[in-house]
This record gives C-alpha cells, sequence and structure tokens, in this order.
C-alpha cells in the first residue's frame, strides 16, 4: 500500500510483492544475536536507546514493548482499535551501568557493578528482558520458548492508515513498510495503531521509527541482518511468492508457519514455526507423549491452525526418524544456510 | 477581529506583557473539540479520540507597528512544555489564513484552496510556517518567512505571541496594512495527549481586518 502524496487513503496502492520472513519458534535459543546485529546496525542513535526493532523475550511473559498484546491497536472485524504509546520503561529503559566506578576507581572489590534507570535514575524495576526464562506452567510441567519478534511490514499496515501526514509507505516492489522522516511530525498515531508496537517514537528527533528491513541490504541482495546473523539457522526470508524459496514452502506449501495474532487484522508478513515443546511428565513421573505446552496457550497467539501444524510436524519428524526422509524437515534443518535466504545471500562486507 | 496599528517596536509587540497590548481590542474567542469526522478518511484512528478539546476558550488580539502584524494569545492551561515520556505531548497553538477566498477553515484547506497556518509548539523556541491544502498535505515551511514567537507561562496561563512582517506572501497568505483577510485560531493540550487534528478549534474562519 503505497502513499499517494496528497490523497486519500482509498488511493493506497497494494504492494507488487511481499518480502516475508519464517521464524522457527523450535529453534530459537534466546541467544539475541538478531537483537544485537540490529541494535548495531541502526538504534545506536540519540533517542533510540530504548529501541529493539528486533528482540527476543521469553512466552509466557510480558513481552517487547512490555504488555504489548494488551495496548491496543490494529483492527477488529475491519475496525480500528483505539492504543496506548509504551513509555521509555515499557520500551526497555536504557541502563546505566557504574563501569568508571568498578573497573577504574579501584573499587572493584568493594563495590557491585549494578544498573541504574535511566528513567527514574534508581535501581531499575523493569527492563528489556526482566521476565526471562521465568516461563509459565507447574511443576513438573514448568515450560517456555523464546519468542524472536520484529515489525511485521504488514499487508494492511495499520501505522499506515493510522498516519495522517502521509509519513508512512509500503514500497510496491517488496512490501517493506516504512517511516518518511521528512515527512513525520511525532503525533505517534501509529504507535498507537500498531497492535505489535513495533513502532517507537524518538523523543530526541522527535519522529517516530522502526524496523526498516535493513532495506539497503536487501536492494544489495543481503538478507536483513538479524535474519542474516541468526546463528540457530531458526529464520527463513524470502519473497512470499517466490516457489523456490523456504519461505513460500514454509508458509504456503507446508502451511506450518502461522502469523502472530492474526486476529488483530493487520496481515503480519513474519510467520512462525509454532513450538512442540517438551514431553511432560505424567502423574507417575512417567515421560509422556504430551507437549508441556498447552495448547490453548500456543492457539492464543497462532490461531487454531496450531493443532493441524503441529500434527504435521510430529508425523514429518516421524518419518525422518524412520529414515524415510522428509522434505519438511530438511528445510527447517537447512544444512546449507544459503537455502535460508531466498537469493538474498550476497555477503554484507564485500557488497555494501 | 482587528489589528489596530500602534506606535511600537517590534520587540514591545513580541512581549505578550507590554503595556502596548493594552490599546488591543481582545476577543473571547470560544474554542470547541475539533470534529473528528472530518479526517476519518485521513486517519481512522486518529478519529477514534473522544476526550480532546480540553481547551475552550482563547483570548485573542492583535496588532501592528507598519512592520509587523503581532498576534497575541493567551488561554488558561496546565503547562506541558517537555517530551519527558514516550507517551508525553507538548502544548501548542495556531493561527490559520485562508491563501485564497473560500478555502475552508475546518479541513484546513482543500485541494486548490491552500491555508496558511503559523504553529508554535511549548518545546520548539522557533514557529513554524504551515501551508495545508487539507489535512493530508501539511506542510511545514522553515525559513519561508520571518515569523516570530515569543511564549511565558504564568499564573496557569500561557501567554504567545506569534508575528511576522506585513508585506510578504510567496506562497503565504498576505498581510497587509489597509488589508483584510480571515483568521482561525486552534490550540494544543499536551497533558491531554492533543495533537495533529485532536486539538481545540475556533471553527470557521472570521474576519480579520489590518487596519491602516
Amino acid at each position: 500500500m503505497a502513499y499517494v502524496p496528497g490523497g486519500s487513503k482509498k488511493e493506497l496502492r497494494k504492494a507488487d510483492r511481499q518480502l516475508a520472513t519464517v521464524i522457527d519458534l523450535n529453534k530459537c535459543l534466546g541467544c539475541q544475536t538478531c537483537s544485537v546485529a540490529c541494535k548495531n546496525l541502526w538504534t545506536k542513535r540519540p533517542g533510540t536507546e530504548h529501541m529493539r526493532w528486533a528482540n527476543v523475550t521469553t512466552y509466557p511473559g510480558k513481552g517487547y514493548p512490555r504488555d504489548y498484546e494488551k495496548k491496543g491497536g490494529g483492527f477488529r472485524d475491519g475496525e480500528p482499535q483505539p492504543g496506548k504509546i509504551p513509555s521509555v520503561i515499557d520500551s526497555g529503559d536504557n541502563f546505566q551501568f557504574n563501569h568508571n566506578e568498578v573497573y577504574y576507581e579501584g573499587k572493584g572489590q568493594s563495590v557491585r557493578l549494578h544498573p541504574v534507570s535511566n528513567v527514574t535514575g534508581k535501581e531499575p524495576e523493569w527492563g528489556y528482558n526482566w521476565d526471562e526464562d521465568q516461563g509459565g506452567g507447574q511443576w513438573p510441567n514448568p515450560y517456555f520458548f523464546y519468542f524472536a519478534r520484529m515489525c511485521n511490514h504488514c499487508t494492511k499496515p495499520a501505522c499506515l492508515e493510522a498516519c495522517p501526514t502521509g509519513a508512512i509507505f509500503k514500497r510496491e516492489k517488496d512490501g517493506i513498510v516504512l517511516i518518511d522522516q521528512d515527512r513525520c511530525k511525532g503525533h505517534r498515531h501509529c504507535v498507537e495503531a500498531c497492535p505489535y508496537k513495533a513502532v517507537y517514537f524518538n523523543p530526541v528527533a522527535q519522529k517516530s521509527e522502526k524496523c526498516i528491513l535493513c532495506f539497503p541490504r536487501i536492494d544489495k541482495g543481503i538478507a536483513n541482518a538479524c535474519n542474516r546473523q541468526c546463528t540457530g539457522r531458526v529464520r527463513a526470508f524470502g519473497y512470499l511468492d517466490d516457489r523456490d524459496s523456504q519461505v513460500h514452502k514454509l508458509v504456503a506449501k507446508w502451511k506450518v508457519a502461522l502469523p502472530l495474532h492474526a486476529e488483530y487484522g493487520t496481515g503480519p508478513n513474519v510467520f512462525y514455526v509454532p513450538p512442540m515443546g517438551a514431553r511432560g511428565f505424567g502423574s507417575d513421573g512417567e515421560i509422556t507423549d504430551g507437549s508441556r505446552i498447552p495448547l490453548d496457550v500456543l492457539e492464543g497467539l497462532f490461531g487454531p491452525e496450531v493443532r493441524r501444524v503441529l500434527d504435521v510436524l510430529r508425523t514429518e519428524r516421524a518419518k525422518m526418524k524412520a529414515g524415510q526422509g522428509s522434505e519438511l524437515m530438511d528445510i527447517l534443518i537447512s544444512k546449507k544456510w544459503t537455502d535460508r535466504f531466498g537469493g538474498f545471500t550476497n555477503d554484507p562486507l564485500t557488497q555494501s | 477581529m482587528k489589528a489596530k496599528r500602534i506606535d511600537a517596536s517590534n520587540d514591545a509587540l513580541l512581549d505578550a506583557a507590554s503595556p502596548v497590548w493594552a490599546g488591543a481590542e481582545g476577543e473571547s474567542v470560544s474554542m470547541a473539540p475539533t470534529p473528528l469526522m472530518l479526517v476519518k478518511e485521513v486517519s481512522p484512528f486518529l478519529a477514534l479520540s473522544q476526550d480532546h478539546g480540553a481547551v475552550t476558550s482563547l483570548r485573542a488580539a492583535a496588532l501592528h507597528n507598519g512592520g509587523m502584524l503581532a498576534i497575541r494569545l493567551q488561554w488558561a492551561a496546565p503547562k506541558h512544555d517537555r517530551i519527558v515520556d514516550l507517551d508525553s505531548f507538548v502544548d501548542g497553538a495556531a493561527v490559520m489564513f485562508p491563501v485564497v477566498r473560500g478555502a475552508p477553515a475546518a479541513t484546513m484547506g482543500a485541494r486548490g484552496k491552500p491555508t496558511n497556518a503559523w504553529y508554535w509548539k511549548a518545546n520548539t523556541p522557533a514557529p513554524y510556517e504551515v501551508v495545508a491544502e487539507g489535512f493530508a498535505s501539511v506542510q511545514r515551511l522553515a525559513g519561508r518567512s520571518d515569523l516570530k514567537a515569543a511564549a511565558h507561562y504564568r499564573d496557569g496561563q500561557w501567554n504567545l505571541v506569534l508575528g511576522r512582517s506585513l508585506g510578504k506572501a510567496d506562497g503565504l497568505v498576505k498581510l497587509e496594512a489597509g488589508g483584510s483577510t480571515k483568521i482561525a485560531f486552534a490550540v494544543w493540550s499536551g497533558g491531554n495527549s492533543e495533537r495533529s487534528g485532536r486539538k481545540s478549534f475556533s471553527g470557521e474562519f472570521v474576519d480579520f481586518e489590518i487596519l491602516k
């Protein structure tokens, strides 16, 4: 949906193609390499300290920004819903550490290295990944999984519909959603409208910012940094309509990758292979065939298709185990990393 | 509304507390929440607001000294002049004129019928000139004129003077002694998260005379 300057939202044009990401939650080990790759590239400027365009949190948990699922926005039955703007602390704060005191002022044995909230100047009470690894469930079946998120570069972006100044547009050639920093006036209707809270306000520039899907890399055939840097081969990337791409195969052919909170009505283009979870213990301490992760928890995130997807994953895994081979398992394993990126395999060091 | 000519320096005009303002015929302007049905097409999310329009009245006065036109706005509101968190907004005010006859105020003009506004925000010292042919085409123009602002907050009230040289046009409203145009006002209450179309607004343009 490209914006027609000076026009109305009725003149929005759809993107011709759509780039998408698939994240396999069975393999994500919460190492934050994606978060750091993004941070290093894009959010080290003044006013962006609190931003994590790419982030990984523990589920169950409050997520990032804190309680984003309770902050409204998106559409219900096609109607726009009011939303709230996360605070700096919700967005992870910007802890300051007493490095000098501990490392350079001779107090290494007497003073503890500790963070201070950049907002309150006191001991932090919340921050990015504050509830890491807490998870849910009761003994003997506690459970959690890592949940990597980023902007969904939606097919029907609520941020774009919300912007009264025409600063947000969706690139027609690949569906990347961008905020024109020259047009943005910092009104933050986009922040309220995004149900994933993937738009962040920069209080120094007084403009809103978001994941740009590393478009300068995409334009040179290099996969975006969070996807490319993932050490666990958790992420696939490419055009949804590229029948050779893993993204197409996982989303459209095997139908094992589902959008997060499709009920928000924005048509997200990041898809997740739901986690099968560890096998649970029964009442006598025996190992059962059931997952520790309750089905309704996963359905709450990825919708009613989860049960079918988990059945497909179990069936294909059993085939693999039995030596019969499985195209799906081969994709999810990805023995060659280049298979993951739908042709966006140029080297960032030699191409950029 | 009328802008009388008086013998005063630009500095005196730009001082809301200067005695020169005693000679101005101030008017009380009643302000109302902007009807958000008007912006629904531009931003259905913006149009979800239900409690904007915290400021319900404004005192407006105008003077000129033959060189500069100054407009003084005074309104009572809690002060919000800093962005202290990602969800905080600052106070603001604007004065709007039609660039051509018949430009509608309620929609900030229309295609081919531009409006010109002077826009001031409490955390930004320099005001902007704004030209718009409707909500979706608001352009901030820096350096297009010598627009100045002076604001101080005292006893629970903002006192703001906006001033610009008479005579120049260059795509903006032409203001000259002996001429007439129309005028409208807007105020944003930062503490009430007001920004963009969420604001108090004086309604359709009223006549504005710049006396000789």
